[in-house]
């Protein structure tokens, strides 16, 4: 092994992916700097479109009003819904939109409830609106009060205490921190958007560096200069690894620009707005678990990148790495951080998903870090040997 | 041990197979030092391979072949020293300059600092690349970039020169410039082994040729017997070719 040769390969590899400033900035860089904001962005959209629902008032119309003057009174005293007219029936009136929703009132109703027998009430509702399911959701709202008044009275006129229909008065306290509910939030959403922009950040430098010197014609050029095959694999890994942690660092700068700026506030459902944080110490242990997974990534993809004799076929075998990736990262989402045992951080990929898990939660478990650093580690090992051996086959270099 | 007989090259039996495929076929064949080497031979014919197997890009099947007295077989790295090797199709990067192409050649071949500098001025004064040299090679002729790729592999000065069809696509002029880098490296000691199919240039330039087909060396030996009693090498070329295909 000379460490001379290692250098001036990966010197020659980072000059050259500098120079192609076109593809870092087009393939790499922009779209790792605007993907967190893309994904953060869609639940922010999802509840931005709640709120509005909420802050709208539906459309109601109601059949048979005559019957119970006091319930219709109620509703519309709520404020939540307005009246309009039924235009055919009550199917055709909410499917065709005149109204969100519509209530019909049954005609004993007004005697069943002087009689205190339960009156009939029908909801028509269109399950495929969501202005629909929100009208819903909000009479069920003012029908559950017109129910509990009605209750009030008769218990009342009882002369009975009203505590005896409320046996439990809750209270319930939330001990999470923001910072950790804001984790529990993260760990959702960010572990298999860390673990694929990593595995997509080097690829294509793994692509260039090997297949590309096929394409190129320089291989054969480069094989007869006295750099063994492994000073030429290390070299070129090591350029491959330095894109790829760029792409991992500029990832973790975006998402703490996006997360502490223009995203984090405001996060969460419309009754529950969460701000969003992302501490550097987070930032920084998050960084080095995905320079873990970024090491053996690379070590792969440059393997299965020599493998092929041309850039497109090159596109065709790393899409299982990607696939797998992906299946390693989502498989966490049917896994509780509490009850992980130690084995699932000997399933690689899975493990870096769980362990940035457990850093946004801070409930970070060293023997499950140690356990993911030395599958890691031996995987890398692994696949940079591969990548060498890979190097060495002559069937291989020279496919035509 | 480094040049220590007369043939820098020696090539004994030398075969390769690809499955059951028989690219190269018992070759043997001897340039001495200071010799031009011409394999002739159509598309297909085994150059390339033989080219391949003495740079140790390829591991014969069986045979064994000493360049500048170290075995491709058991002594690659020493053999790769001792060599320039110009492949058959120019490949370079583009996004590197002609200059920066050559450096990362010479530190691969174990040259450095001053030395190395004074070399790559030296190779591209030689080669006329001087106004080129700090372009980048996307932006190069193809004469230029042949330039840069015999620049690239001659940089460490290696005493055998492995030329794989090094005129090819070139026009007219760039063609020249390769023939007569190729005679003055020849008047400087250099030996050469030079795959071709234009006879015209071999006529030129060869000391001895082989004449290789389907694998097989159908002649090895002096140019001049070869073409003796014929029009020219093309036509004893042929002449060998359907002798051979009897």
């Amino acid at each position: 092994m000379s460490r001379k040769h290692i250098y001036t390969v990966f010197r020659k590899e980072i000059l050259d992916t500098v120079r192609d400033r076109r593809t870092l900035f087009a393939s790499v860089l922009i779209p790792v700097m605007l993907m967190p904001a893309m994904i953060l962005g869609i639940p922010l959209l999802f509840a931005g479109t709640e709120v509005r629902l909420e802050e709208q008032r539906q459309t109601i119309a109601i059949i048979n009003p005559a019957e119970s003057p006091e319930l219709f009174d109620f509703i519309i005293a709520s404020d939540s819904l307005i009246l309009v007219d039924l235009v055919g029936g009550p199917v055709d009136t909410v499917r065709n939109g005149n109204a969100s929703i519509v209530l019909e009132i049954d005609d004993q109703f007004g005697e069943s409830l002087s009689r205190e027998k339960p009156g009939n009430l029908t909801i028509y509702f269109d399950a495929s609106s969501r202005r629909s399911t929100t009208a819903y959701s909000k009479l069920q709202v003012v029908l559950g009060q017109f129910n509990r008044m009605i209750i009030n009275e008769r218990l009342e006129v009882r002369e009975i205490d009203l505590d005896v229909l409320r046996p439990l008065e809750l209270f319930a306290l939330n001990v999470a921190t923001e910072e950790e509910v804001s984790g529990l939030v993260l760990s959702l959403i960010l572990p298999p958007i860390l673990a694929m922009l990593v595995a997509t950040g080097g690829m294509n430098a793994a692509m260039d560096m090997t297949v590309g010197e096929k394409e190129r014609h320089t291989l054969e050029a480069l094989l007869v200069t006295s750099a063994k095959r492994w000073d030429l694999v290390a070299g070129k890994f090591l350029a491959v690894l330095a894109v790829t942690l760029l792409t991992t660092l500029v990832l973790i700068l975006s998402l703490g620009f996006w997360i502490q700026g223009p995203l984090g506030a405001g996060f969460g459902s419309a009754d529950q707005s969460l701000s969003l944080s992302f501490s550097f110490q987070t930032s920084l242990i998050i960084f080095g678990v995905l320079a873990l997974l970024a090491i053996m990534l690379s070590g792969l993809s440059m393997a299965v990148s020599t493998l092929a004799k041309s850039f497109r076929e090159a596109g065709n075998y790393v899409s299982p790495v990607i696939f797998l990736v992906l299946a390693g990262s989502f498989a966490a989402f049917g896994i509780s951080i509490e009850d992980a045992s130690l084995n699932l951080f000997a399933i690689p990929i899975l493990n870096i998903t769980l362990i940035i898990e457990e850093v946004l939660l801070n409930t970070l478990n060293f023997s499950h870090l140690g356990l993911t650093i030395a599958v890691t580690a031996l995987l890398s090992l692994i696949t940079l040997y591969f990548a060498t051996w890979v190097f060495k086959r002559e069937g291989v270099l020279f496919r035509t | 041990m480094a040049n220590k007989g007369i043939h820098v090259i020696e090539a004994k039996s030398i075969t390769k197979k690809f499955k059951k495929f028989v690219a190269v076929d018992s070759i043997s064949f001897e340039p001495r030092k200071g010799e031009i080497f011409g394999l002739l031979g159509l598309n297909g014919a085994g150059k390339t391979t033989t080219q391949r197997i003495i740079s140790t890009v390829f591991r014969p099947t069986s045979g064994e072949a000493l360049v500048n007295g170290f075995s491709i077989t058991n002594e690659a790295s020493k053999v790769r020293k001792s060599i320039g090797f110009v492949p058959t199709e120019v490949g370079l990067y583009d996004r590197l300059t002609g200059r920066e192409v050559v450096r990362y050649f010479g530190r691969l071949n174990d040259m450095e600092g001053r030395d190395l500098e004074e070399r790559i001025d030296t190779v591209i004064g030689i080669l006329s690349l001087g106004e080129y040299a700090d372009r980048k090679c996307g932006q190069l002729s193809r004469g230029n970039k042949q330039k840069v790729a015999i620049a690239r592999a001659i940089v460490h000065d290696p005493p055998v020169f492995l030329f794989d069809e090094p005129t090819s696509g070139l026009d007219v002029l760039a063609a020249r410039g390769v023939i007569d880098f190729m005679k003055k490296s020849r008047d400087d000691g250099k030996t050469m082994l030079y795959s071709t199919h234009v006879m015209s240039e071999a006529e030129e330039v060869c000391d001895k040729i082989g004449v290789i087909h389907d694998g097989r060396l159908l002649y090895t030996g002096g140019l001049k017997e070869f073409i003796e009693g014929k029009r020219g090498l093309e036509q004893a070329f042929t002449d060998a070719l359907r002798m051979g295909a009897k």
